[in-house]
């Protein structure tokens, strides 16, 4: 008796009665002797009081009472009783599972998509590219590759220098660092091999290897298309291992200038007499425009030669120059 | 009180034995219940009558010779049987 009286009254099945009748104290005490537990007996009138008994005891209690006494049963409770209930109604039964279906099915899916950290990059835009990579509200869970979304964000935002994917529950959280990227960086991508090679015939003046083996030194004659700077570095492996590669490739990085010949002829027509240096001046200016339209920016003329031959009203004017300017180029490695 | 009395008293199940802490009441030895009403319990402990006096009883439990009664205590009243007292 005393065990059943210590176990938690809400979840145990306890069963509510009204006794009614003369002399109640007499029917608790027989109870009482019969070992029969009551909790919270309450006295409602001289006739009528409600207790809680277990409900194996009620049909004891009924047997105590004979016909002196009226024993109505006013409720049931417990949380054992309350699933005992449910378990037997498969109506109920049916409900509950499948509202713990729709969670349990809920709780594979994406919520939220939680972007923090980003200072530059538009919100849309990481929007846009999680969901490039299956990444969205109502994405099933276990089938996203954290991966694959991770490689897609590093490579379409290049200022990101780390980032952290992951979920909780259902709420998909990004977090990323951004940092500097210069302009010219944005409109480059660096993901590809190349070598420098000459752009132009002529005598090397000088050269500055930042990346890649220089091939050519100064005072070197170069044809145009000449490979000056290479993108295939033979390595060194450290393991014994067969398969290590010997060489690997680069984006070769350096400054060539080279001293480059031009030659080219101009004629124009004139009135009446020319002075020697007013056609030096006129070829001065020819010249100029010509090195607007042909040469890159920061080119420099070194050597300049004119020649001057007068046919009648027409001076022709044949123009050698050396010019000192930038010769290297990229040109793309194409590998395997 | 020294030890042997103290062995006396806890062994002692002929005298009612009560505790009263706010609104609960525990009286210890409880053979039978004598009475319910609206106002007053009585009780049979050993060898005297207990009556509880207040309003708004609950038998919280009632377990081997001990009766946990739940309500707005005002007093006790011991009575002993008649021709003992």
């Amino acid at each position: 008796m005393r065990g059943k009286s210590k176990e938690s009254s809400f979840i145990t099945h306890q069963v509510k009665v009204r006794i009614e009748g003369f002399r109640i104290d007499k029917l608790i005490n027989l109870a009482v002797k019969a070992k029969i537990p009551i909790r919270n007996l309450r006295h409602i009138s001289d006739t009528e009081t409600t207790c809680y008994i277990y409900p194996e005891n009620l049909q004891s209690l009924r047997k105590l009472s004979k016909s002196l006494y009226r024993i109505t049963v006013i409720k049931n409770e417990g949380i054992c009783y309350q699933i005992k209930r449910v378990i037997f109604d498969k109506t109920k039964l049916l409900c509950i599972l499948a509202v713990l279906a729709m969670v349990l099915l809920n709780s594979f899916f994406v919520k939220t998509v939680e972007i923090e950290g980003y200072k530059g990059i538009p919100e849309k835009e990481l929007r846009q590219c999680l969901d490039e990579a299956g990444i969205s509200k109502g994405t099933y869970i276990p089938s996203i590759d954290w991966k694959k979304a991770e490689e897609l964000i590093y490579d379409t935002f290049p200022e990101v220098v780390w980032l952290k994917i992951g979920y909780s529950g259902r709420k998909v959280v990004l977090t990323i660092s951004e940092g500097e990227v210069s302009e010219k960086a944005k409109e480059t991508p660096e993901n590809y091999y190349c070598n420098i090679v000459a752009a132009e015939s002529g005598y090397i003046d000088s050269i500055e290897t930042y990346r890649g083996i220089a091939l050519v030194e100064k005072g070197d004659y170069v044809e145009k298309g000449q490979v000056l700077i290479l993108g295939c570095v033979p390595a060194n492996p450290t393991s014994f291992s067969e398969d290590a590669p010997k060489e690997y490739f680069v984006r070769s990085k350096g400054i060539v200038n080279a001293v480059v010949p031009y030659r080219f002829t101009y004629s124009y027509e004139v009135q009446g007499e020319s002075s020697q240096k007013q056609m030096e001046k006129n070829a001065n200016q020819q010249i100029r425009l010509w090195a607007k339209e042909n040469l890159p920016e920061k080119s420099q003329i070194v050597n300049k030669d004119l020649k001057f031959s007068r046919k009648e009203n027409i001076i022709e004017v044949g123009v050698t120059l050396e010019i000192r300017r930038q010769i290297g180029e990229e040109q793309e490695i194409l590998v395997g | 009180m020294n030890f042997i009395e103290e062995l006396e008293y806890d062994l002692d199940f002929r005298e009612p034995k009560i505790v009263i802490k706010d609104n609960l009441c525990q009286i210890d030895n409880a053979k039978s219940i004598v009475m319910i009403g609206s106002e007053s319990m009585t009780v049979e402990a050993g060898k005297k009558f207990v009556t509880v006096l207040g309003s708004d009883f609950i038998i919280r439990e009632i377990l081997e010779r001990r009766l946990l009664i739940e309500g707005q205590i005002k007093g006790i009243e011991l009575h002993y049987p008649s021709g003992k007292g």
